[in-house]
């Protein structure tokens, strides 16, 4: 069985810190088209329009 | 789920999408794949009339100022290759402002001569989606040895668009997953690839297979930041904390798809030519309204929104519990994988463009997303 993908307390912390970063960063900015992504298809032939 | 600020966001977004018309041309194909489980005794093509009144039909329902996708799939859609032409032509000259994006599912064999003369010149609104596997081998074993008669630098360096592969991988050419995706994206391919549906995977030895696999993607995508990682470790995994509605395919809502007959379908996969064998869509679900979940645990999952989100997919797997367990198996091997690229990157590579692209509150979900993916599907 493969090993499990453990995250260290330091790598922890400084992940802590960075959403503490981005918090303040925080802005509305519109997504772009392709922000986003998806598991439906391989073909491009759903019409999630995330075809890459 | 409570209020966020991304809201707005979200509204913008769906605003824009477009609808997608499906025009299923013809159920010829000059191939025989090992995977496909189209149903090789139907033979109709569609006839020019009928594409017509689709287009006709779609533009009449839809708001003018919404954009357009019609998809062209077969078959091999290039087979009908007059009726491609006839389809452009026909919409484009009766709907000259109507924004209309065309595209293709091609095995790319059909490519050359007239037709890539033809794509270059209508390249500025036509799409090809390119059925490779890998490189020679890989693509052989599955795809009737059709490697050597798709001209690469055609789609690589003539078409002038970037194009997407779509890639199928099975248990046999599983080890080689991480050089396909490395070779095609040198070659300048997107990629989509995906796990063969319905085939006997053995989850015992080949979700370790898999997970070995993207490891090494992992590593090549945190050594080059301009990447965008391919598809299977580009999930949207921002969406798990809940802020986020992911887009799903919700077919009849913002998709249909109309035979070579004329019926009008779902999508082309409730089609009689593509609905057939084993893994068929039950009648009682063909309409792929209100499927549901794959299983019944899928209801408290932490990837619930995004995981299985073709729904003519899990309406073909429901009642096959072996199938369930086996899809469900090696997507939570995806589903970590993504966590631990997302969490690797945040660490030691912050300026890749999968993070760097997308908004302050979008990257914030995307690290308290991967961190529920680590505690919950390990």
């Amino acid at each position: 069985m493969k090993e499990k993908f453990e995250i260290s307390a330091d790598s922890m912390a400084k992940l802590s810190e960075i959403q503490s970063r981005l918090a303040k960063s925080e802005s509305k900015e519109m997504l772009s088209s392709q922000a986003s992504a998806c598991t439906c298809c391989w073909g491009g032939w759903c019409a999630n329009g995330c075809t890459g | 789920m409570g209020k966020s600020s991304y809201d707005l966001p979200i509204l913008i977004l769906f605003a824009m999408r477009p609808y997608q018309l499906t025009l299923l041309l013809t159920e010829l194909c000059n191939l025989r794949c090992s995977y496909c489980h189209c149903d090789k005794k139907f033979l109709a093509s569609m006839r020019p009339q009928t594409a017509h009144k689709a287009i006709d039909e779609v533009m009449e329902a839809r708001p003018a100022e919404e954009p357009l996708n019609i998809l062209l799939m077969g078959g091999e859609p290039f087979l009908a290759f007059p009726l491609i032409q006839d389809v452009v032509d026909y919409t484009c000259g009766n709907y000259p402002s109507k924004k209309v994006l065309f595209k293709a599912v091609s095995n790319g064999t059909l490519i050359h001569g007239n037709i890539q003369q033809w794509l270059l010149e209508h390249r500025n609104l036509f799409e090809v989606t390119l059925s490779l596997d890998g490189d020679k081998e890989t693509h052989n074993r599955n795809r009737c040895g059709s490697f050597d008669l798709i001209d690469f630098d055609f789609f690589t360096k003539r078409y002038g668009r970037h194009t997407t592969v779509s890639s199928v991988v099975v248990p046999e050419t599983l080890d080689k997953l991480a050089a396909n995706v490395m070779a095609m994206e040198e070659q300048g391919f997107g990629i989509k690839f995906a796990l063969a549906d319905g085939i006997a995977w053995d989850v015992q030895q080949d979700a370790p297979r898999l997970a070995a696999q993207l490891d090494l993607l992992i590593e090549h995508y945190l050594q080059h930041p301009q990447l965008q990682p391919m598809n299977l470790l580009s999930y949207a995994i921002w969406c798990v904390p809940g802020h986020f509605a992911p887009e799903r395919c919700v077919p009849l809502t913002w998709s249909h798809c109309v035979a070579p007959d004329g019926k009008t379908h779902a999508c082309h996969r409730s089609t009689p030519y593509y609905n057939s064998g084993e893994w068929s869509i039950p009648e009682e679900k063909i309409s792929l309204r209100g499927v549901g979940f794959l299983k019944p645990a899928c209801a408290t999952c932490c990837v619930r929104s995004i995981c299985n989100a073709c729904p003519a997919t899990v309406a073909a797997l429901q009642g096959h519990p072996l199938q369930t367990e086996i899809t469900c198996a090696l997507n939570k091997v995806l589903y970590v994988a993504n966590a631990k690229l997302v969490v690797r990157m945040f660490l030691e590579c912050p300026t890749h463009i999968h993070i760097t692209r997308r908004p302050a509150s979008m990257q914030i979900d995307m690290l308290q997303g991967a961190q529920t993916i680590l505690e919950q599907l390990q």
